[in-house]
């Protein structure tokens, strides 16, 4: 595939996932700018792959935690604004989802990459490990600990929900 | 409502504040510390890049691959760096002190926590651009043969800049400025929307930065 066509085709879906990983669209925006002036200079190897897309994902996701690492002391992570909402939010179920946003802003990096690619892009533990680089009983702790850190940190309990989660 | 069903519905909402940002011009989604960020999109844009389109086909259609589309509406201050051309990514001129602190490197400027702040390098060119001017029916262009090399520095701007604005800068004032739409990467340009004398002094400045 030609890279022009790619970042034609392919580029809101990966401000998408970036968006989803960062919690901050701008932020997303600047990670994937960053990825694909770096995805050009290696395209020759990169659009002749089987599954292109999924190598650049993988490109943002270290982008992001590498990002993030270099970052993290100049650019607070700040909770999401709050925005306009569509035509259908209603009061508690938009401030529960704004309450979900802010809480993801809290994961540590990691653990919420693995829940982005467990439960945004739908990998399987296995395929999160090879994404991450590490070990699949790792992802499933990482997993493991991010869902109770926002069950818990929503101050109510839902175990039933979390037992969903881990077995899907 | 169940947490997972809560945790699909923030991730829509993600989603949401993507596409509100890559498909509307204005206002930034999701970052209170950007305010003021303007964007152009291919929808603002559609009456221009058509009148782009049609001067470059009357100029002799020499616009393959460029997608960088003129605008003069808000241009960042012009680089003071000598014997160069360089390429600016700058989305507005609001931090006079920083762009002159950046002005010595010629380098990428980018709008960011409500100021004009340095970026990256996207591209300098020291050797002469080849540049040549045409007209058609009364639309005056110049079209631009980038080196190897040039393209190469030239594709890397575009390519991390799509969706941001570029300029080129060169003899202390701006030539073009531009939204990159998508990259480009086989080194030709078409600069279109000037006057005669405008056309000559930027294929002048190409020729001998």
């Amino acid at each position: 595939m030609e890279f022009t066509e790619y970042v034609r085709e392919q580029r809101p879906a990966l401000l998408r996932f970036a968006t989803v990983l960062t919690g901050q669209a701008w932020l997303a925006d600047d990670v994937v700018s960053d990825v694909l002036g770096r995805a050009f200079e290696k395209w020759e190897t990169i659009g002749d792959l089987d599954r292109p897309h999924a190598y650049v994902r993988r490109m943002i996701i270290n982008e992001y935690l590498s990002w993030r690492r270099r970052r993290r002391c100049s650019t607070p992570v700040a909770d999401m604004p709050e925005t306009a909402g569509s035509v259908d939010d209603h009061g508690a179920n938009h401030a529960e989802r704004e309450a979900m946003i802010a809480r993801l802003q809290r994961l540590p990096r990691r653990q919420r990459a693995a829940v982005v690619l467990r439960y945004y892009v739908g990998l399987t533990h296995d395929e999160i490990a090879a994404e991450l680089g590490c070990r699949t009983s790792t992802v499933r702790s990482q997993i493991s600990r991010a869902l109770a850190t926002l069950r818990i940190t929503d101050g109510s309990q839902h175990p039933a929900a979390v037992s969903e989660l881990e077995e899907r | 409502m169940s947490t997972l069903h809560t945790l699909r519905e923030a991730f829509t909402e993600l989603e949401r504040r993507a596409d509100t940002m890559t498909a509307a011009p204005g206002e930034q989604v999701g970052n209170a510390s950007r305010p003021t960020r303007r964007r152009w999109d291919r929808r603002t844009l559609a009456p221009l890049v058509a009148a782009v389109a049609v001067a470059a086909i009357l100029a002799g259609g020499i616009i393959a691959g460029a997608s960088l589309w003129p605008t003069h509406t808000e241009q960042p201050a012009a680089s003071t760096v000598p014997g160069a051309i360089t390429v600016w990514q700058t989305e507005t001129a609001s931090c006079p002190a920083q762009q002159a602190q950046h002005a010595v490197s010629g380098a990428v400027l980018r709008f960011h926590d409500g100021c004009v702040q340095l970026v990256d390098l996207a591209a300098t060119f020291t050797s002469p651009v080849q540049a040549q001017v045409t007209t058609s029916d009364g639309n005056w262009a110049v079209n631009v043969t980038f080196s190897e090399q040039q393209t190469a520095a030239f594709t890397r701007a575009t390519t991390s800049a799509v969706g941001h604005r570029l300029a080129l800068v060169g003899g202390g004032q701006v030539l073009f400025a531009a939204i990159v739409g998508e990259p480009i990467t086989n080194g030709n340009l078409t600069i279109t929307g000037m006057s005669e004398d405008e056309a000559h002094t930027v294929a002048d400045i190409l020729r001998n930065p």
